[in-house]
């Protein structure tokens, strides 16, 4: 107990001593007005920034939406392409594929020629004996092995496109580049013009 | 006293408290934040989002050149809302003003689809008919881009449009039996597509996003959960030209013949890759339901027969390697042997015993002769040999649904059998196991296993799971050597050879023809032949091994219809892999003595 009052008697006089000193240190106040404008200055230019940091993000996200928009419509573009581009290189495979080759190659007239000669650089001389192709027995000009996909691409595309002439013709930009080169008549031989190629040799 | 020491107690367990909240805090906060945070982000994204798939898609299949005989490509399918559909409307196409009615839009996409415009107000009517709200009814199926664009320009509200993987086989029925076809729900049923269906799956991806009302993207919010990964693309060692080359050739001869099938094998001698496996009747994997059920498979891998005269260089190796016979090895030959048992030894036609040499019995395929050199050496050696070139089990390519043939252990011969399988009879192999053995035969006596199958190559470029090619020796390099030189006589067409000239200029060529009996399962053999022939060139650098097999045919039952056959395709094989001709003398064995 005696322990705990002591220090409360040591603090009372202490409590005293600033209302002492209060009372002595009396002045008047400094002018309010003076400091008025200034603060009225920092206030509009925080308001200011706040009001253009807030436009300035308002920009950003009508910019940044705006820009989905453009993402959206070029992703439909692509995948628009994409899919011209899957149908263009499925039509170029099958185009591509041995039976349709062999089917061309027979209709611009040529054969496989089976008994190949051969000139031996060393010492000249022929092997075999040279002999000209001839069409008659050559396999190669029916299209025997079956692939489904050229014979609907060479009927089934040829009426396609029949019926797109015929209708209202929805999509004029879809190529048909393979219809076209059907339409071109194999008959009639492209006439050569320039020098003959020939090896250079030194 | 009491109450400072009470105070600070206190104090000190508000502040151990608030510590013990803060550190549950902490930890909670590292849990959400670091340790479960992309758990919870994907939960956040799926529950606030739309989740969609990004579709990894199946690999290729190309030749080693690039060519690409399998694909994936993205199919259409539409569907109409049958409740919407019977409102007319107009609305601007292509700067007309057009009046929208259903008749309308089923003429305009039956034009592009080549259906008939009942078919897609059919479904439509019965739909409406069954149910006046209803939502669903699928009009047009398996469109591809170019018609599915098409139809999306026509703007039709009442049309949905679903997307699916579709496979096309661009080059149709060339290797078709070897690459095999998926079902409808695109899972691999056989083939190549069966075989690596590891390497060719392609993994879907998923991601979610959020849209705002008018459908776009709100940027910022896609969230990919998981990368799709595409398939690998499966390089084959088949050659589509001369594998087209082979299925013509067969296509038009076997009918000729008035045989039911034919089968054209092509490997290379050094790698044991296979470049060409045809056969006719031969599967259109875009088509299927264009050929009989039982021409899906792959012949070569999957039917056995007894191979006939083809089986003796096998016989004739094996006599050489271990020293019982050399080329030259004489041979007193009646057309018929019958050494006891009640065994019956016969050859083709009849003749008057002849002095021939092991490399006569060969150029003239005398069974009896191959009779009595075969079983100079004990059955036990003579079996290990030929388990050795691989027959009686697989050649080792994997392929779904290969079968080993049968080849019985000695102990199980008869008296017949001990004879017959000297020259191909009592013992059935396929198509492959023989391309394998003469592989060997043709690659110094060593066999590297049969390849259809370059690699996967992944979207990086670099090739995983090739095969290995590491051989095993089954003969010596000089054994082999001398049985190709003695198979030269055959193609010469000389007085006692089974076939007519039949040389390529430039190139010594070795061959061997068979005209094998097959059993017709009731104990007896059918009437006509399984004709083979089979040959290796160029003799002094041997390259490609050629195997033509015709399957019972009716006009020629000889080996002679597969003589011509095996010239062309073999002229073919060189000439298209541009093969030198031979530099070497011929070996010239003589046949009799």
């Amino acid at each position: 107990m005696s322990q705990a009052t002591a220090p409360i008697a040591s603090v009372l006089p202490a409590r005293r001593s600033p209302s002492e000193k209060r009372t002595s240190h009396l002045e008047a106040l400094p002018r309010v007005s003076r400091r008025a404008r200034p603060k009225l200055f920092y206030a509009s230019l925080a308001v200011l920034t706040v009001m253009v940091v807030v436009v300035t993000q308002l920009l950003l996200s009508i910019g940044v939406s705006q820009g989905a928009y453009r993402i959206e419509s070029l992703q439909s573009t692509k995948a628009s392409l994409a899919r011209q581009y899957q149908q263009a290189s499925e039509d170029v495979q099958v185009l591509s594929s041995p039976q349709n080759l062999a089917a061309k190659a027979a209709a611009l007239g040529m054969v496989n020629n089976g008994t190949p000669v051969y000139l031996r650089l060393s010492d000249g001389v022929v092997i075999g004996s040279p002999a000209a192709a001839s069409a008659a027995g050559a396999a190669s000009g029916s299209e025997l092995v079956a692939n489904a996909l050229n014979s609907e691409l060479q009927s089934g595309k040829g009426s396609s496109s029949s019926t797109k002439t015929s209708g209202t013709g929805s999509t004029a930009t879809d190529s048909t580049t393979p219809t076209t080169n059907e339409a071109k008549p194999d008959s009639t031989p492209v006439p050569w013009t320039g020098a003959l190629p020939a090896p250079s040799t030194h | 006293m009491t109450t400072a020491k009470s105070h600070r107690r206190r104090t000190a367990l508000a502040v151990f408290v608030i510590m013990a909240l803060v550190a549950v805090f902490v930890v909670r906060l590292v849990d959400i934040q670091v340790v479960h945070a992309s758990t919870l982000e994907r939960q956040a994204a799926e529950r606030r989002g739309t989740t969609s798939v990004i579709s990894g898609s199946r690999g290729s299949i190309v030749a080693s050149d690039g060519t690409v005989l399998a694909r994936s490509v993205t199919r259409y399918n539409f569907i109409a809302t049958p409740k919407y559909a019977k409102k007319s409307y107009k609305q601007k196409l292509n700067g007309k003003d057009v009046t929208v009615t259903m008749e309308w839009a089923a003429a305009q996409i039956a034009a592009i689809t080549g259906q008939k415009p009942a078919d897609i107000t059919g479904p439509i009517e019965s739909a409406l008919a069954k149910n006046k709200d209803s939502q669903y009814a699928p009009v047009v199926s398996g469109v591809d881009a170019a018609e599915y664009q098409k139809i999306q320009a026509l703007n039709i509200p009442w049309l949905n449009s679903t997307s699916y993987q579709s496979r096309i086989y661009p080059d149709g029925a060339v290797a078709g039996n070897i690459l095999g076809f998926l079902n409808g729900e695109g899972t691999a049923q056989a083939g190549l597509e069966k075989e690596e269906n590891k390497c060719l799956t392609g993994h879907d991806g998923e991601e979610t996003y959020q849209t705002g009302e008018d459908g776009v993207t709100i940027p910022g919010s896609t969230v990919v959960q998981k990368a799709a990964k595409d398939g690998g693309e499966l390089v084959t060692t088949i050659d589509p030209d001369l594998q087209w080359f082979a299925q013509q050739e067969l296509a038009q001869i076997v009918p000729e013949l008035g045989a039911q099938f034919g089968m054209i094998s092509v490997a290379s001698v050094k790698d044991g890759k296979i470049k060409v496996a045809a056969q006719y009747p031969s599967a259109d994997p875009n088509n299927l339901d264009g050929t009989a059920t039982n021409y899906w498979g792959a012949m070569m891998f999957q039917n056995q027969y007894e191979p006939g005269s083809i089986f003796k260089p096998l016989t004739a190796a094996a006599l050489i390697d271990s020293g019982t016979a050399t080329p030259d090895s004489h041979v007193v030959a009646p057309d018929l042997l019958e050494p006891g048992n009640g065994v019956e030894v016969r050859d083709d036609e009849y003749h008057d015993p002849q002095n021939l040499t092991m490399t006569g019995v060969l150029t003239e395929s005398s069974n009896v002769g191959m009779s009595l050199l075969g079983t100079k050496m004990s059955d036990q050696k003579r079996y290990e040999y030929l388990k050795k070139f691989g027959i009686g089990s697989t050649t080792g390519t994997g392929f779904p649904g290969e079968i080993t043939g049968e080849l019985s252990s000695p102990s199980s011969w008869d008296a017949q059998t001990k004879y017959a399988t000297t020259f191909g009879q009592g013992v059935t192999t396929t198509s492959a196991q023989m391309l394998s053995a003469y592989q060997t035969l043709a690659n110094g006596g060593v066999r590297v296993p049969l390849t259809l199958v370059e690699g996967c190559k992944q979207a990086n470029g670099t090739m995983t799971d090739t095969p290995s090619t590491k051989g095993t020796r089954v003969v010596s390099s000089k054994a082999s050597k001398e049985v190709l030189n003695m198979l030269e006589n055959v193609l010469k067409g000389g007085p006692i050879s089974t076939l007519p000239n039949l040389q390529i200029p430039g190139y010594i060529v070795a061959a061997k023809t068979g005209t094998a009996q097959e059993p017709d399962g009731n104990g007896g053999y059918l009437p006509n032949y399984y004709v083979s022939v089979m040959g290796v060139a160029p003799v002094d650098d041997p390259q490609y091994v050629v195997s033509i097999n015709i399957g019972f045919p009716t006009t020629i039952t000889s080996s002679r219809a597969a003589g011509p056959l095996f010239k062309t395709m073999m002229s073919q094989v060189l000439k298209d892999f541009r093969v030198q001709p031979s530099t070497a003398a011929p070996a010239n064995y003589p046949d009799t003595y």
